[in-house]
């Protein structure tokens, strides 16, 4: 098994470097790669690219970088939704969807420079998990070059009728469903570029609170946080919900690496990090059942809730998540650089998980208080991603371990459900008829085999 | 139903039916749980949607325009229904139609087309002819059960000579299974000593032909019925009381379409519900026992006392069916469910455990509708499904009244050993009543 | 001709009892409704050549192999109600589900359930309640498999704002191919775990169905998880009543709400408004014809108060439940609800619990009435509308409509009292999912479209408003289906009402109201894949993909003329565009 470490910004080596400022460009673009058989590997963001999945595996590949192309086309409040071209990225869209009192449901601070269409694209989990109906949110509907050089659209966005004749009827390409009898959202949706290149996409985003409220609850297990969380899923209390260990909890809210290990040290070995919003009616009764309400179920479990820990206040907290993250990138601040393991499970399994992890870093030598763990309950609270932020100094390898880890990880029951890199190998390898048929599906979109090819194990290298 | 009626009159019914299989469980919103959400025996046990009373609706109407013949598939289809009438009940909480009164009709024409019914059912029909019972037991043999008694209690009178307020109906099974006939004797004895005037037909009891009527011969249960019903309002009676649920259901349900009647039928439950309550009878033992009660289809949604009904049907509003005069539907739940119930909660000591599908939407014994005849396996599954549903309650008896219903579990509760008793309802009032014991 | 060796080698399979050619069995499944828009009569214009049952994974696997093997086209269904179900081609198996009924998986704390096909609804919902948890049921109704809804049908259902769509609630997903290969979509493939159905990589979930099922045309779903959602009722309401009208006992913690808006305008700000509050259980719209029907004995009683003349002056309502999890939710909400209501200027027209503050909306309704109708106008209407409305009062309580309404949008067990009692079938059509203000868009045009159908005596008089529809995911989408009843067995009727269909879709497609229900087929594809990114090119890639010797039966999805089929939206099975209607 075989993966590739996140290159820095100069290292990487492109035949050539497109850059569409529209779709037609990019359809001219991708009809001439077909011609030629060269390889177009897309991508959205800025640096620094850490899951291998636009990374030039073929000397002959070329770029296409979508960041030219970096409109917010439409912001609609009324509907929730905004349309934005793939170059939008989180910093960017923050701003302008406060301005109309909105807010998209975002990652936990992802990269300044991390496009919001790309993130949506690769399935990121994102920290309200109330608003998640389905694993495909917020991505609603989008439009594609496919590897054949055509354009398409998908989710209702397909129409009948354009953008425009659509918008005058009063819709908001807020479905990504369809058309008709197939859901093309989710077929490129996941596929690391392999089926063709988004130009635009439309996200469902929520409305901005009028009032809000975070707080933290720790413990020294996780089993008692995960079991608050179900109990708050099942009442649908909260907005943002996730848990950090104290390592992860320290690079994300310090800057320093000597803070962050200093609090690491003194925060709970588990907090959950939880807000809460009033909107339009009654924000601040909202705000109180809603605490009252989770307070008797912490009671029940002998938690308590906190305003703040060890110094990091909540509305400080409530600033670093509503904004992609500062420099440096929090996952490398500890100590440089860093990877990341993530996967998906169910909340029940995450602290046999977390084991599994700690027995692969103790075999490899890799301090376990190093170990960031970021726990993401997802869609309701049905799904969960795990995720171990595995920090090290930027010119160590730690490959072996993410390999080792990785497996085993696997074969106790993680899903790789976005397969980066060495996980493809995994998933494949245990289930060769779904390799087989997304390969059938790539070659509907991609017959020449143009696209990203050799990524995620799909097309021929 | 009106057994004139021809399956012709029911055409509309059989275009309207929307396939919806509704007619497959018990109502929607009763659904308590995935084991036990099935009403109907048949597609239960069959499976293909021809079973279900939707499917037998389609195979009328696919018979009538000529698209299937009336060959051995179609009697399988038709004849392997208990005729239950659970169907009926979930079609009609969404639905106008009369899905049972279509295949009691489908089966009428097969018989009228010489068809039908099943050359298993002939002796039936051929006992009825000739002796008055479905079990080929000479005539006199009915009266033997109220032999003793009748000898020995001055106070039962003998209709054939004297007149009483109330006609005590055994009912052909009562009468002639020896297992059973404790029933009719221990009603008749109550009903006694309650002081009810009540007289007996002994051997010149007729056959009520329910299983004529089940089986499809309309016509001859027609004449059956309204030789009935003149020989008693002749008799002078106030009211024909039975313990057999099948009598009781036809003469309440069907025969006040054959002929006018001048008197009243109740079943024994009933009746005895209304004297417990006027104080005529005392339950004062205690009964310590878990029960769980078993509502006999023809004691529940198929007594609903006939409705007349001679109208048109119109359109209006260019595609709403209605009729005029407004049709009323018997959708089950005027059944007699609410009296054992009563009975059974005055009877100090005595624990009533409810099993998931009851009253009008209780599953099927399924002994009736010629099945037990014809199809023994059939109606033994179905019995059997209906136990296990029993024995789930915890309860240490079965308790039912019905003669058919309890002659079919008690089948399937000997197979068990499970330990549970099958009672008759009469059983728990006589015990009750210091007639036995309670433990 | 399909050869004996074909029906033998299937018989060997499943065993003699759950294979059947007689014709009695065939017709049974050649009768649905909508049949009639097609062939003028009950019966679809295929009969299956035969009907298989299996009862396991294994068993349809080797029934399909076996079909590759002999050609023999096949079509799978759950439940099976519609002419959907049906085979559109000669010589068709028909795979009957039924026998694979399994509730598999009921993970409590996860929320999600797995099932086999002939799991309905209405099962599925009782096992999850007693967990304090509840399923959505679509719009079919609760007699309908949850399975055929998630993987091949469509989705929408009452209590949408809350739980969703089918497509939405599919988790992981066992899938036997045309081809006869098993696939398991999701996390089940990886871990044998079924919370999610996306991935490894893209999802294919994508190629399975989209808005709309491929009603049969890919294989067959053998397994599903879906998405539960929290129950805050009792384990097992009680059901009290007699038929027909059951009600569930009154539920703590929970309350119903019949609303009434002025117009579109406010009914469009009400639903934007109730759903950003995000405090309902169900917010469901039932046309005045639908409303009505639910919640009386008879056609006789329903043409008595429809004659009246009232409920057609208070069409822009909607039923609101609201439900909470705590005494405090529940206070928050109610409130929310009434400050909701009144800055919409709407009115409670019934209500489970009713408060003496209510009158001013009775007050503000009759004056409703007399600005539409004047005070004359209104007051004849009223006095004719009034007797027999007391009468039901009086018979069977004040609460009687709020229960009524409040049960069946719960329980999903009154659907086709509501529709199929009125003359025996109906069409329905729009139904795009999209924004508030596109289905309300999609209901005027609707109506405009049907007017002339009832003008015509085809559709029934409803005043052309039957739009049915529901809020989902707490007001990010909504869908309005235009709903039209008529008499299947007046065949004049029955062509009508698939002529009509045929216009809903020019209208739809030429407004550009969304993508509408009938999107499938190739009639479907043929009036709307051009003006929707030529989705049909890539649909038949996926059809071919999975199915390259054609067996499993395309007629409601692709089909390519392997086969002659007679299928369409409905059964409409051919529509020459003509001109719109004004």
């Amino acid at each position: 098994m075989k993966d590739y470490s996140p290159a820095q910004p100069g290292e990487e080596r492109w035949l050539d470097t497109f850059r569409p400022r529209d779709a037609g460009e990019l359809e001219e673009v991708v009809r001439e790669a077909g011609k030629t058989r060269t390889p177009l590997v897309p991508r959205s963001s800025g640096p620094r690219h850490r899951s291998g999945g636009s990374h030039p595996r073929l000397p002959e590949a070329c770029l296409v970088d979508m960041r030219e192309m970096s409109g917010i086309v439409r912001v609609d409040r009324r509907n929730r939704a905004a349309l934005l071209e793939a170059g939008v990225t989180f910093g960017s869209l923050v701003e302008e969807l406060s301005l109309a009192g909105l807010r998209p449901n975002m990652p936990l601070c992802p990269r300044d420079s991390k496009s919001a269409v790309a993130s949506a694209l690769e399935r990121e989990p994102v920290i309200m998990p109330r608003y998640q109906w389905d694993l495909v949110d917020p991505l609603m509907s989008l439009e594609i070059v496919f590897g054949t050089g055509d354009r398409f659209r998908a989710g209702s966005g397909a129409g009948p009728g354009t953008l425009e004749e659509q918008w005058s009827s009063g819709q908001a390409q807020k479905s990504p469903m369809g058309p008709s009898q197939f859901d093309p959202v989710r077929l490129v949706q996941g596929a690391q570029g392999t089926a063709g290149v988004v130009t635009w996409a439309s996200l469902r985003v929520e409305q901005k609170p009028s009032e809000e409220r975070l707080i933290f609850v720790g413990s020294q297990n996780l089993s008692d946080l995960v079991g608050l969380v179900y109990r708050l899923m099942h009442r649908r209390l909260g907005e943002e919900c996730f848990i950090l260990n104290a390592s992860a909890l320290a690079s994300l809210s310090k800057t320093e690496p000597g803070d962050i290990d200093s609090f690491s040290r003194s925060s709970p070995a588990w907090v959950l990090v939880l807000g809460f919003a009033g909107f339009e009616w009654r924000p601040k009764e909202r705000i109180d059942y809603q605490l009252s309400d989770a307070g008797e179920l912490m009671k029940n479990l002998g938690l308590e809730s906190r305003g703040s820990l060890d110094g990091l206040t909540s509305s400080a907290t409530r600033e670093i998540i509503s904004r992609p993250s500062g420099e440096p990138y929090w996952k490398d601040r500890r100590l440089g650089a860093g990877r990341e393991i993530f996967l998906l499970t169910t909340l029940d399994r995450t602290e046999g998980l977390a084991k599994i992890m700690r027995d692969a870093a103790q075999k490899h030598g890799y301090p376990e208080e190093l170990i960031g763990v970021y726990l993401q309950p997802l869609l309701g609270g049905r799904t969960a991603h795990l995720e171990f932020l595995l920090p090290h100094l930027p010119d160590e390898e730690i490959d072996a371990l993410f390999i080792d880890a990785s497996r085993a990880l696997f074969e106790a029951g993680a899903y790789f459900s976005r397969p980066y890199g060495a996980w493809a190998d995994l998933v494949w390898a245990k289930d060769p008829d779904m390799h087989r048929a997304i390969e059938r599906i790539k070659n509907i979109f991609d017959p020449l085999g143009i696209m990203n090819p050799g990524q995620m194990g799909l097309g021929v290298v | 139903m009106d057994p004139r009626h021809t399956l012709e009159d029911y055409l509309n019914d059989l275009k309207r039916c929307c396939h919806c299989s509704m007619c497959k469980f018990i109502p929607l919103i009763q659904i308590k749980n995935s084991r036990y959400s099935q009403v109907c025996p048949a597609i239960s046990q069959k499976h293909f949607h021809a079973f279900c009373a939707g499917g037998k609706m389609h195979a009328a109407l696919a018979l009538l325009e000529g698209r299937i013949e009336a060959d051995q598939d179609l009697l399988d289809v038709v004849y392997q229904c208990s005729t239950c009438g659970g169907c009926d009940v979930s079609c009609k909480h969404n639905r106008d139609l009369e899905p049972l009164e279509a295949l009691f009709a489908l089966r009428a024409h097969l018989v009228r087309e010489g068809v039908g019914p099943l050359p298993e059912h002939e002796p039936i029909l051929k006992s009825i002819r000739n002796y008055d019972n479905v079990w080929q037991q000479p005539r006199q043999m009915k009266g033997r059960w109220a032999k003793d008694l009748s000898v020995k209690d001055p106070r039962v009178k003998d209709l054939k000579k004297e007149s009483a307020e109330v006609l005590y109906f055994a009912g052909c099974t009562f009468s002639l299974q020896p297992d059973l006939m404790r029933v009719p004797l221990d009603t008749l004895g109550i009903l006694l000593e309650a002081g009810v005037d009540v007289g007996i037909l002994g051997s010149e009891e007729p056959c009520c032909a329910s299983p004529a009527f089940t089986i499809g011969d309309h016509d001859f249960f027609m004449e059956k019925a309204a030789a009935n019903i003149r020989m008693f309002n002749d008799l002078g009676i106030k009211k024909v009381v039975t313990s057999c649920a099948g009598c009781f259901g036809v003469m309440s349900g069907k025969y006040p379409a054959v002929e006018k009647m001048d008197f009243e039928v109740m079943h024994a439950v009933s009746y005895i519900e209304e004297l417990v309550r006027e104080g005529r009878i005392k339950l004062t033992q205690p009964v310590r026992m878990k029960v769980t009660y078993h509502d006999p289809c023809h004691l529940g949604r198929q007594s609903e006392p006939y409705i007349p009904w001679d109208g048109k049907e119109e359109k209006v509003l260019n595609s709403v069916v209605i009729h005029e005069p407004p049709k009323k539907y018997r959708r089950g739940t005027l059944g007699v469910y609410e009296a054992p119930r009563a009975v059974m909660r005055a009877i100090p000591g005595l624990e009533l455990a409810e099993m998931d599908r009851i009253r009008e939407y209780a599953f099927c014994c399924g002994s009736g509708g010629g099945v037990k005849t014809a199809f023994p396996q059939f109606a033994l599954n179905a019995a059997r499904e209906r136990v296990t549903e029993a024995r789930e309650t915890g309860a240490e008896a079965l308790v039912t009244a019905c003669p058919w219903c309890e002659a079919n579990l008690g089948e399937a509760l000997a197979e068990g050993n499970g330990g549970m008793r099958l009672l008759d309802f009469i059983d728990l009032v006589k015990i009750a009543m210091g007639g036995g014991s309670g433990d | 001709m399909i050869s004996e060796e074909a029906y033998r080698a299937l018989e060997e399979i499943v065993g003699p009892d759950y294979i059947s050619r007689s014709p009695v069995v065939m017709d049974s499944y050649t009768f649905q409704f909508n049949a009639d828009n097609m062939t003028g009569t009950n019966w679809g214009p295929f009969r299956p050549w035969a009907v298989i049952l299996p009862g396991s994974t294994e068993e349809v696997q080797a029934i399909v192999k076996a079909c590759n093997e002999y050609d023999v086209p096949f079509k799978a269904f759950s439940t099976g109600w519609a002419i959907m179900a049906a085979p559109s081609c000669e010589g068709c198996l028909q795979i009957d589900l039924r026998r694979m009924n399994n509730v598999i998986e009921i993970n409590e704390e996860n929320m999600y359930a797995v099932v086999e096909p002939y799991v309905a609804c209405a099962v599925l919902q009782a096992e999850a309640m007693r967990r304090g948890l509840n399923c959505h049921i679509h719009g079919a109704g609760s007699n309908a498999s949850i399975l055929a809804s998630a993987t091949s049908v469509c989705g929408q259902g009452a209590t949408g704002v809350s739980t969703s769509h089918s497509n939405r609630n599919l988790l992981g997903v066992e899938w036997v191919t045309p081809a006869g290969e098993v696939l398991q979509l999701g996390s089940v493939g990886q871990n044998g775990e079924w919370f999610t159905g996306e991935g490894p990589g893209p999802s294919l979930r994508g190629a399975m169905r989209g808005f709309l099922g491929a009603l049969g045309g890919i294989g067959v779903f053998t397994k599903c998880a879906v998405k539960l959602y929290p129950w805050y009722g009792p384990a097992e309401p009680e059901v009290e009543g007699t038929s027909p009208d059951y009600y569930l006992e009154e539920l703590d913690r929970f309350a119903g709400f019949q609303v009434a808006l002025k117009d579109w305008e406010s009914f469009a700000e009400f639903c934007y408004k109730l759903g950003e509050a995000e405090i309902a259980f169900t917010a469901c719209r039932n046309a005045p014809v639908v409303t009505l029907a639910a919640m009386v004995d008879s056609n006789e009683a329903f043409y008595e108060l429809w004659q009246a003349g009232i409920m057609q002056e208070i069409p822009y309502s909607m039923t609101v439940i609201i439900d909470a999890g705590s005494d405090r939710e529940f206070e928050y909400r109610l409130r929310v609800f009434h400050d909701l209501v009144d800055s919409c200027k709407g009115v409670i027209m019934f209500a489970s619990h009713i408060k003496p503050s209510y009158l001013k909306y009775q007050l503000r309704l009759l004056n409703w009435l007399r600005q539409r109708l004047g005070a004359v106008g209104a007051a004849r209407k009223l006095a004719r509308f009034v007797p027999p409305f007391g009468k039901i009062i009086r018979e069977k309580g004040m609460d009687h409509f709020a229960r009524t309404l409040v049960s069946a949008m719960i329980k999903g067990h009154m659907q086709a009292r509501a529709i199929f009692r009125f003359g025996g079938s109906f069409i329905t059509s729009f139904g795009a999912l999209e924004t508030i203000d596109n289905a309300i868009a999609g209901a005027k045009a609707g109506i405009e479209v049907k007017l002339p159908y009832i003008e015509k005596g085809y559709l029934m008089e409803d005043t052309g408003d039957n739009a049915w529809g529901t809020l989902y995911e707490q007001g990010a989408l909504m869908h309005l289906e235009e709903v039209a009843a008529y008499d299947p067995s007046d065949p004049v009727a029955a062509k009508g009402a698939a002529e009509f269909m045929g216009d809903t879709i020019i209208v739809s497609r030429d407004r550009h109201l969304g993508f509408c229900f009938c999107g499938f087929s190739e009639v479907g594809h043929g009036l709307l894949s051009e003006a929707t990114s030529n989705y049909r090119r890539w649909l038949v890639e996926i059809k071919r993909a999975f199915d390259p010797q054609d067996v499993s039966d395309g007629g409601y999805y692709i089909s390519e003329g392997k086969r002659e089929v007679a299928a369409g939206p409905f059964g409409l099975t051919e529509y020459e565009e003509k001109q719109p209607p004004a």
